[in-house]
């Protein structure tokens, strides 16, 4: 334990000085959407990889949660910090709603339900003109800017306040998913996910754990969404599309389900890989999915696994 | 009068969506596969259709059968080449896998015949006739009539023929069948197959009517899954049931309430069902996986 402790411990120095070493404003750029993707994947994370329900549409979480901020902030003046805590409670209701229609039965239905809302909610974006602006999409979200008197101002408009905005985020939830996780909630969520049947004759009531977590998982996602619309200050109703939701949940997945390091690992790894795909030009998105395909069937228990296992470490966190 | 002319309308459509949803519900009943490509097969079907009609010029009747053909061809690869190797993984790893699969044909489309939407001319004629006060096109005429047709034919395959009798054991229990030497293999390609063959028929039946590109598969998907779950999964019957009542809400739900919002029709239909009668309209109580 103390050594996963300290191992974390030197990721974190090592996020903390990341944009000083890699001042290229590329390099920021990717660390910052991977830090938005590794919140997704902690998202996915805490419903997949630890009570074994699988969501194919977050990013109806966190195209609400983007919408819901950059829409507060357009109309009302609110900004971000106002932006972030909306997002989070609208996401959390929506996946309350979700949660309470989808978990009258398992599986496939909470599936198609997911990947269900998200089309609804790309509809609405496109439809209703007068709030959203329809395909147009929203422009000139602002990041926020705080000003410290004599100690100067900061921008949060430029990337290196931002990046260190966005991995404040970050350690937040990977702080959150930990506390849970080894708490006794996190004890039922895993004991649902081996055996639900079974843990309901222990006496948990799966049903309000179920909703318990998708609830925290949809406020991370709307974290997500805020954060990326006032980072690139331009959302369209394109936040809610399929690819979004399958590369989080590629990213949980691909990096280890069911771990903690694993989302983040996996949410770096499923930043870069469409980058690096770029190669293929109009072929990427196939080859993508050439990808998708191999980690599922080849490596369903993570690159983080194969790692530890190559490395022989063979510690696991989450108690299987 | 109008309000018949809509549901006739819905009804037509609903024709179609009924075919694509029984291909998925016995894709799902017999071989426990969430097959999230079968939106493709649709798109497939629409696209061979485009080829081999269109661009070729193969009369347009032999067209649709060699296109229906063809998507089973590439069904029967796929369920040779990645449903046949992951039998007995999880039903989650399954899904994950046709989910990258149906993302890599969506895009191959995209590479073979251009994101850019085109449209297949019908041969047949344009002009609509009335009957009873309502007007009928031919090309829908068309679609109604082979989409009877053929889940007529598929109902008959069910019920009359011995691989439909093994069909019908398989999905009852897979081993007891398998031990009354029912060779599963070669019922879950046959179901794959023509899973895929009716889903290609339903797209090459409404290509002439919508406009055809690599994404017509993502919403084609969607509503076959809410008419399965409807319908309740695994029931033909309540298959055939729910894609002409989706066709006719979407119908109804465009004209008298928005446009905008015609596709978002079959979920909010799929949520009513959830709340009030999770199995489905027609599914087994209990049977809830």
């Amino acid at each position: 334990m103390r050594g996963n402790r300290s191992i974390a411990l030197i990721f974190l120095c090592a996020a903390l000085v990341y944009p000083i070493i890699f001042r290229d404003p590329y390099f920021l750029h990717m660390a910052i959407l991977g830090g938005i993707y590794t919140l997704l994947a902690i998202s996915i994370n805490l419903l997949l990889g630890y009570t074994g329900q699988l969501s194919l549409g977050h990013a109806a979480f966190f195209g609400v949660g983007a919408y819901i901020s950059s829409l507060m902030y357009l109309n009302l003046g609110i900004p971000i910090w106002g932006g972030i805590i909306a997002a989070v409670f609208g996401s959390a209701i929506l996946g309350f709603i979700v949660a309470k229609i989808a978990f009258k039965l398992r599986g496939a239905y909470f599936v198609i339900m997911t990947i269900g809302i998200a089309e609804v909610l790309k509809l609405v974006a496109l439809n209703w003109v007068d709030l959203t602006k329809g395909p147009m999409g929203l422009t000139d979200i602002a990041a926020p800017k705080i000003d410290l008197g004599w100690a100067g101002l900061i921008d949060f408009g430029q990337k290196m306040p931002y990046y260190y905005l966005t991995l404040f985020f970050v350690v937040l939830s990977v702080l959150l998913q930990y506390r849970l996780v080894h708490s006794s909630y996190g004890r039922s969520f895993i004991s649902i996910r081996e055996n639900e049947d079974l843990a309901a004759s222990i006496g948990i009531d799966c049903y309000k754990y179920l909703v318990v977590v998708v609830i925290i998982s949809c406020s991370i996602a709307g974290i997500a969404g805020s954060l990326y619309a006032h980072y690139v200050s331009f959302i369209d109703p394109g936040v809610f599309v399929f690819f979004i939701s399958v590369n989080a949940v590629m990213a949980a997945i691909g990096g280890g389900q069911g771990t903690l390091a694993g989302p983040i690992l996996g949410a770096m790894l499923f930043t870069m890989i469409p980058e690096w795909l770029r190669i293929f030009g109009d072929a990427r998105m196939a080859i993508y999915a050439l990808v998708v395909i191999f980690i599922v069937i080849f490596m369903p228990k993570g690159i983080l696994f194969y790692a530890t296992q190559l490395l022989n470490v063979g510690k696991r966190t989450d108690g299987r | 009068m109008i309000f018949l002319q809509y549901v006739m309308n819905g009804l037509i459509i609903g024709g179609a969506y009924a075919l694509i949803g029984i291909g998925l519900t016995l894709i799902f009943g017999i071989m426990n596969v969430v097959n999230f490509a079968h939106g493709e097969m649709y798109m497939l079907g629409a696209y061979f259709l485009f080829t081999f009609f269109s661009k070729m010029g193969i009369p347009f009747f032999l067209s649709m059968i060699l296109a229906i053909a063809a998507v089973m061809g590439i069904g029967f690869i796929f369920e040779k080449g990645i449903l046949k190797p992951l039998r007995g993984r999880s039903i989650d790893t399954v899904m994950l896998s046709m989910i990258g699969l149906s993302l890599f044909i969506q895009n191959l489309a995209m590479l073979i015949w251009t994101p850019v939407p085109e449209s297949i001319k019908s041969p047949l004629p344009m002009d609509s006739f009335t009957l009873g006060g309502l007007y009928f096109l031919p090309q829908r005429i068309l679609v109604i009539a082979v989409a009877i047709l053929l889940v007529f034919l598929t109902h008959l395959l069910l019920k009359k023929t011995k691989i439909g009798k093994a069909m019908r054991a398989t999905f009852q229990n897979l081993e007891a069948a398998s031990l009354m030497g029912i060779k599963i293999d070669r019922i879950y390609s046959f179901t794959f197959v023509l899973g895929a063959g009716l889903a290609g028929a339903s797209g090459a039946l409404l290509a002439p009517i919508f406009t055809v590109h690599p994404y017509i598969g993502n919403l084609a998907n969607l509503k076959a899954f809410a008419i399965v779950i409807i319908g309740g999964l695994g029931s033909f019957t309540g298959a055939v049931l729910a894609g002409f009542l989706l066709g006719v809400f979407e119908s109804l739900g465009a004209a008298y309430i928005s446009s905008g919002y015609q596709d978002a029709v079959g979920f909010i239909l799929l949520i009513l069902i959830l709340i009030n009668r999770p199995t489905g309209l027609l599914g087994k109580v209990g049977q809830t996986r």
